[in-house]
């Protein structure tokens, strides 16, 4: 490697060559007006990117809210108007008013297949005090239930009715209970069943004894005019939901008394008519707020209409 | 509020203007060498500058120092990724076998500029010596403000400014005889 180059002369070359430099500066507003062109530019790629980024985020939260309707249909129940109600909670009425029903009831029930599941819906009001928002699940193309049950209270498969369901037992006293089932008997009291309130189908109580047809077992107040949904208070403590002798059935043979019984039962229609319903013995103050907070969820859509 | 507010913006503005306008004037043939020695050119360098002040001009100017110092290092920037083009679209031309504009009988179309001694033989330094060499020695920046514009060490600065003005003495010798 040679000597390094003298640095006097290498700024003598710097300037030689400079000196054949002969730059055209172009005047400034030309430069200030390109550099609004390229602002604006800028702005409107910032802009467009805004507005691709809310077009995105819009659709994932409607793709979002879409998999969450599909895949829970009972989510969001609303606030019930009795258990929010300290005065309601206290009343003494065994019925609870068709005023105080939920808000949301469809009238009409898709097609029953598949196994009750229990599960807790993300509920967007607020549950009572020592209340929680849980959910029953009937199936493909069933409605849900929503409803609140007291928080301690532990969920138990029910190996009733047709396709059987939930009880949440009172750890302290098993006679206190909610019960959520599809295809009780219970319902079979309901004169919107039979379309004629004088006609009774046989039902069993606790005992075992025979409720005879036309004996009034059951008082019903109907929330539909479709009389599809409706309140019943079990005046004879038949306790049982018609369990067609099936001594496996933990609640054969139990008696709840002296709490109160009350019953929400809604009609599915397809494929067969059989009741969704709802039992709770309990405290008439808790008694009332579970059955007033009960919910009838949208429908699982199946596969095909999914 | 919003008029005081208001006069701020009008007075930072017409600063803004002003330390530009400055800029522009003092600065702006210092910058097209600066372009030019890094790449060789002078065509391109003055495409370079007028891109570099038009980015400053879509930036606040509080301090003229700190104005001067960012176009600077945008102007080396920008020949960092002149050159890089550059060798990319050289590499296609001679896939191409396509002439080089300026050889032969083009090259007496070439800018004197471009022909200068000190300009062939700083072409042939590598790219970073290039530019230690015209930073100190054409710029007059100290090894440190040239070792922070380039985000190397004052230590790399010295090996690439002394090995820089050794191979340029090598070529310019090479070339006189």
């Amino acid at each position: 490697m040679s000597e390094p180059m003298d640095p006097d002369r290498l700024r003598r070359l710097f300037a030689e060559a400079e000196a054949a430099l002969t730059p055209v500066a172009p005047p400034l507003a030309k430069i200030t007006a390109r550099a609004a062109r390229r602002r604006i530019r800028r702005l409107a790629v910032v802009w467009a990117s805004g507005i691709t980024a809310a077009a995105a985020v819009t659709a994932v939260v409607l793709a979002v809210n879409l998999v969450g309707v599909r895949s829970a249909p009972d989510s969001s129940p609303p606030a019930p108007a009795v258990a929010s109600s300290p005065s309601a909670v206290g009343s003494k009425s065994s019925v609870p008013t068709p005023g105080s029903a939920p808000a949301s009831r469809p009238g009409t029930a898709a097609a029953a297949s598949g196994p009750p599941v229990a599960s807790t819906p993300a509920a967007p009001t607020p549950a009572a005090p020592g209340m929680r928002w849980v959910s029953q699940d009937f199936g493909t193309d069933e409605p849900s239930l929503s409803l609140q049950v007291p928080a301690s209270w532990t969920p138990h498969h029910a190996f009733v009715g047709q396709t059987g369901g939930t009880e949440w037992v009172n750890p302290a006293d098993p006679d206190q209970r909610v019960a959520v089932v599809l295809g009780g008997c219970m319902s079979c009291q309901q004169p919107e069943l039979t379309r004629d309130p004088t006609v009774r189908t046989w039902l069993v109580d606790s005992t075992g004894s025979l409720i005879q047809p036309g004996e009034a077992a059951i008082q019903w107040t109907s929330v539909t005019d479709d009389g599809q949904q409706g309140y019943f208070t079990d005046t004879a403590h038949i306790d049982d939901f018609c369990l067609n002798g099936d001594s496996s059935n933990p609640a054969w043979g139990q008696t709840h008394e002296p709490h109160v019984a009350l019953g929400y039962v809604h009609l599915v229609q397809k494929p067969i008519v059989e009741p969704a319903e709802v039992f709770a013995w309990a405290p008439t103050d808790i008694a009332q707020t579970v059955i007033a907070s009960v919910t009838l969820g949208a429908p699982t859509p199946t596969a095909s209409t999914s | 509020m919003g008029v005081r507010h208001s006069t701020r913006q009008t007075e930072t503005d017409a600063a803004a203007e002003v330390d530009l306008a400055e800029v522009y004037v003092a600065h702006y043939r210092q910058m097209v060498g600066l372009a030019a020695f890094l790449l060789g050119s002078a065509l391109e360098a003055e495409d370079v500058v007028q891109d570099a002040f038009v980015k400053l001009a879509g930036r606040r100017l509080n301090d003229p120092d700190n104005a001067v110092a960012y176009l600077r290092r945008t102007v080396v920037n920008a020949c960092k990724d002149t050159a890089r083009r550059r060798t990319v679209a050289d590499k296609h031309a001679r896939t191409l076998t396509v002439p080089r504009p300026g050889a032969g009988a083009d090259e007496l179309a070439e800018p004197a500029f471009d022909r200068a001694e000190l300009v062939v033989a700083l072409r042939k330094l590598s790219p970073r010596r290039r530019q230690v060499v015209v930073l100190r020695h054409y710029c007059d920046l100290g090894e440190a403000a040239v070792a922070e514009l380039l985000g190397i060490s004052v230590g790399a600065v010295k090996s690439l400014a002394s090995r820089g003005l050794a191979e340029l003495a090598q070529t310019m010798e090479a070339r006189d005889e």
